[in-house]
């Protein structure tokens, strides 16, 4: 029910619109990656999928992670903008609730996102590398892969949007964070291990071994519980909306 | 009659500022209740008590006989408030207000309807809330606050930003709530003249204390025996908050 609410509220906000805007966006990038520097990926010996993701995912990746970022302030810029939150405080709902289901909305709309793009790419796959498997098969794995490591950068960022009234604050802050991911990822730290930012720029190739995955998986499952924990304490001490 | 809402000893303090101090109210069920006080005596920090959204530091409340904070799930579903200035999504319509609000309390559809109807916004219904002028939204969270008809209704200053006419009928809506649906309005103005107009029982409250709790010709009883000017409430209710003022000033 809460889910169909939050869904409710995006009414009028943009939010769906930004999400096709974003995926299109998204897409467009490998197409006129490979477009204009053919040369430089048909080049290559590798199979064309891995050859597609490692071109371009850095630049995905910051697009998702942007989304995330994007989505969670449209969300809870609507519940600040005209006070509503306080209504709902003032309601028999559960704020822990509403929280998560406002992460289940974004995620679920994250879905189309990674189809579409996985389009894009096999489109790509299909006309610059003819005769070649396209690898549909290690696409949807990879976007099962990015749904959890999308996972944690949600939740940081619709946790970022509850605690600050002004959307610009959120936003700011997320766009520091996102920029930080962006320029940690190559390094070889712990830090760029875990940091929440870092981990959707991680992809799985047919080359990837299960080894390297599953402790990339457990990272993020580790921070969505911390990051929903963290939530739920912040809720206990603190009764009014902000 | 019995009480809907007591307090025992309820404190609120914010550092060394104390909102309410040691607050003992009792509003009588089916009852307007006008809880009157200088802007800045504590009203809306009671109000916002009960509805949990913020804790008291020390005493205690009960709400049809539940307490704080075991039963403030079930203290919401049957309280209908509006608390300072109304809250409303600007992106969905005055209908799509109230109907989150109403999947959320398990009301039937009509209930919308009848909420609209109730607070003269049935014709802008289908107007995004974000578009509705300040007396409209007032009426939003009025709406809001009255969907389903609960049985308890706290209501801070609801007609702040409405024109005489809409206070008019407002204060008359409010007034007719107890006979009508048989609910309890518990109602905070700073204005005796308008509490004089809606209230059964008043509460006046000032830097956090009760100073006087009862109904109009009690008051008007009490402030004949303190020596306060009688003939006209209004002068009654200023003089009663100067002298407390005077007295706190001597204290301190």
């Amino acid at each position: 029910m809460i889910l169909a609410l939050e869904m409710k509220k995006t009414k009028r906000t943009g939010l769906i619109p930004a999400f096709l805007a974003g995926a299109l966006a998204a897409s467009a990038f490998p197409v006129l990656n490979i477009a204009f520097r053919t040369e430089l990926f048909t080049s290559q010996d590798l199979p064309p999928v891995d050859i597609l993701l490692q071109g371009n995912w850095d630049m995905l990746a910051t697009f998702h992670s942007f989304l995330a970022i994007l989505g969670a302030c449209i969300l809870y810029h609507t519940e600040f903008a005209n006070r509503a939150i306080e209504k709902l405080y003032m309601l028999p709902v559960s704020q822990g609730k509403v929280f998560f289901c406002k992460n289940l909305l974004l995620l679920l709309l994250f879905l189309p996102v990674f189809l579409i793009e996985d389009g894009f790419l096999l489109f790509c796959a299909r006309h610059w590398f003819p005769g070649k498997d396209p690898g549909l098969e290690i696409l949807l794995q990879n976007t099962a892969f990015s749904i959890a490591a999308i996972l944690p950068v949600l939740l940081l960022s619709t946790l970022i949007a509850s605690l600050a009234k002004n959307m610009w604050v959120s936003l700011g802050i997320g766009v520091v964070c996102m920029f930080m991911g962006q320029m940690t990822v190559s390094y070889e730290a712990v830090f760029s291990k875990v940091y929440t930012f870092c981990l959707p720029y991680r992809c799985l190739l047919s080359s990837s071994a299960w080894e390297d995955i599953f402790p990339i998986l457990g990272v993020c499952a580790a921070e969505s519980v911390l990051l929903g924990a963290v939530k739920i304490f912040l809720l206990k001490i603190r009764r009014t909306p902000v | 009659m019995s009480n809907i809402i007591e307090t025992h000893n309820l404190t609120k303090r914010y550092r060394d500022f104390t909102a309410v101090n040691k607050l003992n109210m009792h509003v009588k069920k089916g009852q307007v209740y006008g809880f009157l006080g200088p802007n800045g005596a504590g009203k809306s920090t009671t109000m916002k008590m009960f509805l949990g959204l913020t804790r008291p530091s020390s005493g205690s409340f009960q709400i049809k006989g539940r307490s704080y904070p075991k039963d403030r799930m079930k203290i919401l579903r049957e309280t209908g408030a509006f608390i300072e200035s109304p809250a409303f999504y600007g992106n969905l319509t005055g209908e799509e207000n109230l109907d989150i609000i109403r999947r959320i309390l398990g009301l039937p559809k009509s209930s919308i309807k009848d909420a609209l109807e109730l607070t003269g916004l049935y014709e802008f219904r289908k107007r995004t809330a974000g578009k509705y002028s300040l007396g409209m939204k007032q009426r939003l969270g009025l709406a809001e606050a009255l969907l389903g008809r609960p049985p308890l209704l706290i209501l801070d200053e609801p007609t702040n930003g409405l024109d005489p006419a809409g206070i008019h009928e407002i204060r008359t809506l409010i007034r007719s709530l107890p006979q009508k649906y048989n609910c309890t309005v518990l109602v905070s103005s700073h204005l005796l003249s308008e509490i004089e107009l809606m209230a059964d029982d008043i509460g006046i409250l000032n830097h956090g204390r009760l100073l006087f709790e009862g109904t109009l010709p009690e008051l008007k009883e009490q402030a004949a025996q303190m020596g306060y000017p009688t003939d006209n409430l209004e002068d009654t209710f200023l003089a009663m908050i100067q002298e407390d003022n005077l007295k706190r000033g001597d204290k301190r």
